[in-house]
């Protein structure tokens, strides 16, 4: 199930709301619990015996790990042991043809492999899974004893298929002891509708215009390249921050608050700042386990260089089984490197908006090695950018797009950036009824769109 | 359970050993499992014509009419070139419901594309003969429609369990 | 500083409020709401409870087609899709669907060029059938769309590929294998004052057919003068298929002509040969209280309908068609004793037995340029396996 779903929003949501709410604070977490089953079993209904595997499992290694808490050696044997069953487990999905793929380009042999449909959310729940197992590990927190607590940690729907990858230590207090009242369920509501509306009635209409600008395959116009990337470059954001934002929504509605996941990104003035604000809980992730446990900067410059190029690959990696993913990883690695040890003071010293522009183009360029599985059509694109192999500056196809889509750039990009909701948030307090007004239309807005697609799966769903 | 945090050797074995058991217990399961996902849709990629030649040494499919891409079109609806081979048998006679469909299709799209039309196919027989045509129907309820892999069966009649195993078995 | 939380709080008191009885209402409704079982502004049937059985359970088969059904049977869905089609609108949104919006009110479908390998099989069918009956006249008329005809109505921009190129090749291939090719498009170039498509719909009004016709008749040696005809409208409230399918103008409603002939009118039997009835009259006046009137040009598409008209010479004619010549079938039938329609669509039995049987003289492929360089269905007729 998704999010962005008619019967979600209006059948899933509304009964389980009606029963969480009026069901004595005791059964709650078994609802909770149950309730993420059949909407994880609804999308899936071979795999969420993978996903309860995989909870089960954390749960008795985590267990065990603190009980061997005295033992570092055996710590560090069962350590291994979760490691590479998880990482099996993902392999398998998602890593095993791309595996066989590139092994069989290196002896120019083809391998043919059946093709394993991937289940949804696997790489967010393992890597949520693991972040507990590692915590345990380097104790910051204690082991849940108690099944019912960690099952909702592990199998709550609302960041279960698309992040954000919620920490234990932040919402362990929550798992046993929340609150709920009309007040957070409205807090979850506007944070609910404004990431519906992000990814329905702006990623959704922006993923149109690049779908009609690439799918032809025909060569772009410089002008045409331009205004697809850019069109692509907003999809992306507003469909992930809006899914994180509904994650975050609901998990209000339930009583738990987790951390924001995005914070305008696109307002960052240095592809280091931009990293600390765009999928956040990955790139903390990615930070606390891998960085920091290989050295991260407080080793040999020569080591510490191995180290970023190890996550941001192994970043890339998660993104996708393919190499362009690894690409756009190593891309960034040497960007974060480039502007710690040389473009630092620059990027200090010239004006903001400069600096923004600086990272945009960046992030920008980044996102054609993220959007173009194949290398040929990569260059191409990234060579269009720069007007080489164009069809010229600007054809009827770019010039209608940018007709088409021009109001749509227009709202997104304050949309990105933090002024026009601060906006807002005044008229919030000055007239709560017009603004709750606003509210429910930009909702009403989304249905209809809703109700006119087949649904526009969201773009991370299957990593 | 209750247990205690290592204090001695002894509790360290009281402890392992539960944990030991869970482990080998849930990698085995696992290692089942992922099995079983692996095996249940995969199918060898056998080109059409080794499945065609293989069936068509069987008389009781032989002896039925061998179809072409008109016909796959009125009654399945689907486009010859949609697909990555197809075998089409069926009887001469309207009032028989004997018909064997054996397709590759190209994607897994395609197949479940196919495996729907099948399906549809299998059940407008059912209603065109329903009310009077009681050895048909009894063929139309034990009508085999299935998909492995990219291959999508459809086999009614007599012989249909004999069919579909041979086919299972070419794949 | 109090003040201040407070009155957030009374915002999110209210979300609080408004946004589960929205949700909880809208799923009440739509559980005590009657199923729906056609959409007449979709023009297709709505998905209907599915059956609930452990193995699409299982696939996961069970749980996409309740989705469908929940989707098609949401509470006031056309509403909601005029909502959103107007949220388009504002936004800028010129084309929806493969369809323009475009000036003075015209919904233009846009072109899609063929395939190379679907176009060499039609015309290689075409050709080759042409040299095994090279004693039955052949023409085609392959009649170009709105997108063409009225390209200045296109909006600024619109990337639309010239449909002339295609056409012009098409003719060329045709006229060296025997197959006289009637070219409409200069003829309706010239009419551009007439109405020559209708607004909403993808079809050619029945004053385009009637300048087609005239074309035609010059190379096909019809005499025009045997009839003269006046025009009356049938209906006033036409909404065709663009509208439906791009969700603008949803709302306009646009006029119907037939074509009368004045004076005395031969009478002609029309055979559905499929369906096993038979009438008097073209028109089939039922379907214009449903929503696709343009379907009362012969009942709307069927496999095979046959046209006998008590004419001096015996003429018979093989049109195989596409819905364009619904229309205009009207015009050819005082000149030719019998006609026979095919739809290469629906028709699966054997063409070359009915040739024999009917013993035809003349065959006019009669389509519009866009069905007919998608179509698969005529190559499959002409040559089948």
């Amino acid at each position: 199930m998704v999010f962005s779903n008619i019967f979600f929003i209006f059948g899933f949501l509304p009964v389980f709301l009606l029963l969480y709410y009026l069901a004595p604070y005791k059964l709650r977490n078994l609802l909770l619990v149950g309730s993420s089953l059949v909407f994880y079993a609804w999308g899936e209904p071979v795999y969420v015996i993978l996903m309860i595997f995989s909870a089960l499992f954390h749960y008795f290694m985590g267990m065990e790990m603190e009980e061997l808490s005295r033992f570092p050696k055996k710590i560090r044997g069962n350590l291994i042991f979760v490691v590479v069953i998880d990482l099996l487990i993902l392999g398998f999905f998602k890593y095993y043809g791309f595996f066989l793929d590139s092994i069989g380009t290196v002896f120019g042999i083809s391998i043919s492999h059946p093709e394993l449909p991937l289940p949804i959310g696997i790489s967010f729940y393992t890597f949520k899974n693991l972040s507990y197992i590692f915590d345990i590990c380097q104790k910051k927190i204690h082991a849940q004893k108690k099944l019912l607590p960690f099952l909702v940690y592990s199998t709550m729907f609302p960041h279960m298929t698309a992040g954000p990858i919620i920490r234990y230590a932040d919402i362990e207090e929550q798992l046993t002891r929340r609150s709920i009242n009309i007040i957070k369920l409205g807090v979850g509501a506007e944070y609910f509708i404004k990431g519906l509306a992000a990814k329905v009635l702006l990623a959704d209409n922006l993923a149109g215009i690049y779908a009609d600008l690439t799918a032809s395959g025909e060569p772009l116009s410089l002008l045409g390249a331009w205004i697809a990337i850019f069109a692509y470059t907003m999809q992306i954001y507003f469909d992930f921050s809006g899914y994180s934002n509904m994650a975050i929504g609901l998990g209000k509605m339930l009583g738990f608050d987790f951390k924001k996941n995005f914070d305008y990104p696109y307002t960052s003035t240095s592809v280091s700042e931009f990293w600390r604000r765009w999928h956040i809980s990955l790139g903390s992730w990615f930070r606390d386990y891998i960085y920091i446990p290989l050295g991260g900067n407080r080793v040999s410059t020569l080591k510490h260089i191995r180290n970023i190029f190890i996550v941001w690959a192994l970043t890339g990696l998660w993104h996708g089984a393919s190499w362009n993913f690894v690409l756009w990883g190593l891309y960034y690695g040497l960007l974060l490197l480039l502007e710690k040890f040389i473009l630092n003071g620059f990027l200090k010293k010239i004006p903001k908006p400069l600096a923004n522009l600086y990272t945009m183009l960046a992030v920008m360029i980044g996102w054609v090695f993220f959007s173009q599985t194949d290398f040929s059509s990569m260059g191409k694109f990234l060579m269009a950018l720069i007007g080489i192999g164009v069809s010229g500056v600007a054809d009827t196809q770019a010039l209608f797009a940018l007709r088409s889509s021009l109001i749509l750039f227009l709202i997104a990009i304050p949309a990105s950036r933090p002024g026009l909701y601060q906006h807002y948030k005044l008229s919030m307090r000055r007239s709560p009824w017009k603004a709750a007004a606003v509210n429910m239309i930009l909702l009403i807005l989304s249905v209809a769109f809703l109700v006119y697609n087949s649904y526009t799966p969201f773009l991370y769903l299957k990593f | 359970m209750a247990y205690l945090y290592g204090q001695n050797s002894g509790v360290i074995t009281m402890g392992s050993k539960k944990y030991l058991f869970i482990k080998i217990g849930m990698v085995a399961f696992l290692a089942i499992y992922l099995f079983l996902i692996y095996t249940s849709d995969s199918a060898k990629d056998i080109p059409m014509e080794e499945i065609t030649s293989s069936m068509e040494s069987d008389e009781t499919v032989t002896s039925l009419e061998k179809r072409g891409r008109t016909d796959l079109k009125r009654y399945y609806q689907l486009s010859e070139d949609s697909l990555e081979g197809y075998l089409f048998y069926k009887a001469v006679s309207p009032m028989s419901v004997e018909e064997l469909l054996i397709i590759k299709a190209p994607d897994k799209q395609q197949t479940n594309i196919a495996c729907d039309s099948a399906r549809a196919h299998l059940d407008s027989q059912k209603q065109v003969f329903q009310g009077y045509g009681t050895d048909q129907m009894a063929f139309l309820n034990e009508a085999v429609v299935e998909s492995k892999g990219n291959y999508v069966i459809y086999a009614c009649g007599p012989n249909a369990q004999k069919w579909r195993e041979k086919f299972l078995s070419l794949i | 500083m109090k003040k201040k939380t407070k009155s957030y709080k009374y915002f999110f008191r209210n979300m609080g409020l408004l946004f589960p009885i929205l949700l909880i209402v809208v799923f009440l409704i739509s559980i005590f709401l009657p199923e729906r079982s056609f959409s007449e502004k979709e023009n297709r049937v709505l998905a209907s409870k599915p059956d609930l059985t452990i193995s699409s359970l299982v696939s996961g088969q069970f749980e996409k087609k309740y989705e469908t059904y929940v989707n098609d049977q949401f509470p006031m869905r056309d509403m909601w899709v005029e909502l959103k089609a107007g949220t388009d609108l504002l936004m800028g949104k010129t084309r929806s669907n493969g369809v323009f919006l475009g000036k003075d009110g015209y919904l233009l479908e846009d072109f899609t060029p063929p395939l190379p390998d679907h176009i060499r099989a039609t015309t290689e069918a075409m050709t080759t059938f042409a040299k095994a009956h090279s004693e039955i006249t052949q023409y085609a008329l392959i009649a170009p769309n709105a997108v063409n005809i009225l390209k200045e109505k296109l909006p600024a921009a619109a990337p639309v590929k010239d449909q002339n190129i295609y056409l012009d090749e098409l003719f060329s291939t045709l006229e060296q294998n025997g197959i006289s090719c009637i070219d409409v498009r200069n003829t309706l170039k010239e009419n551009t004052n007439h109405q020559l498509y209708y607004h909403t719909d993808h079809h050619w009004t029945t004053q385009a057919a009637y300048f087609a016709y005239k074309e035609a008749a010059s190379k096909m040696d019809l005499d025009t003068g045997i009839c003269s005809y006046e025009q009356f409208p049938v209906t006033g409230s036409f909404q065709g298929t663009l509208s439906a399918k791009s969700g603008f103008r949803s709302h306009e409603k646009e006029d119907i002509y037939v074509f009368l002939p004045k004076g005395d009118a031969p009478s002609h039997v029309i055979n559905y040969v499929d369906e096993q009835k038979k009438s008097a009259s073209f028109y089939a006046s039922e379907q214009l209280n449903g929503r696709d009137k343009y379907a009362m040009f012969f009942n709307g598409n069927h496999p095979l309908v046959k046209i006998s008209t008590p004419t001096k010479e015996d003429r018979t004619l093989l049109v195989l068609k596409d819905s364009y010549a619904n229309c205009m079938v009207p015009f050819l039938a005082p000149h030719y004793r019998t006609i026979i329609m095919v739809d290469p669509r629906y028709y699966y039995d054997d063409l070359e037995e009915l040739i024999q049987v009917e013993n035809v003289q003349e065959i006019l492929y009669l389509y519009n340029a866009n069905t007919f360089f998608s179509d698969t269905s005529l190559e499959m007729t002409l040559s089948p396996q």
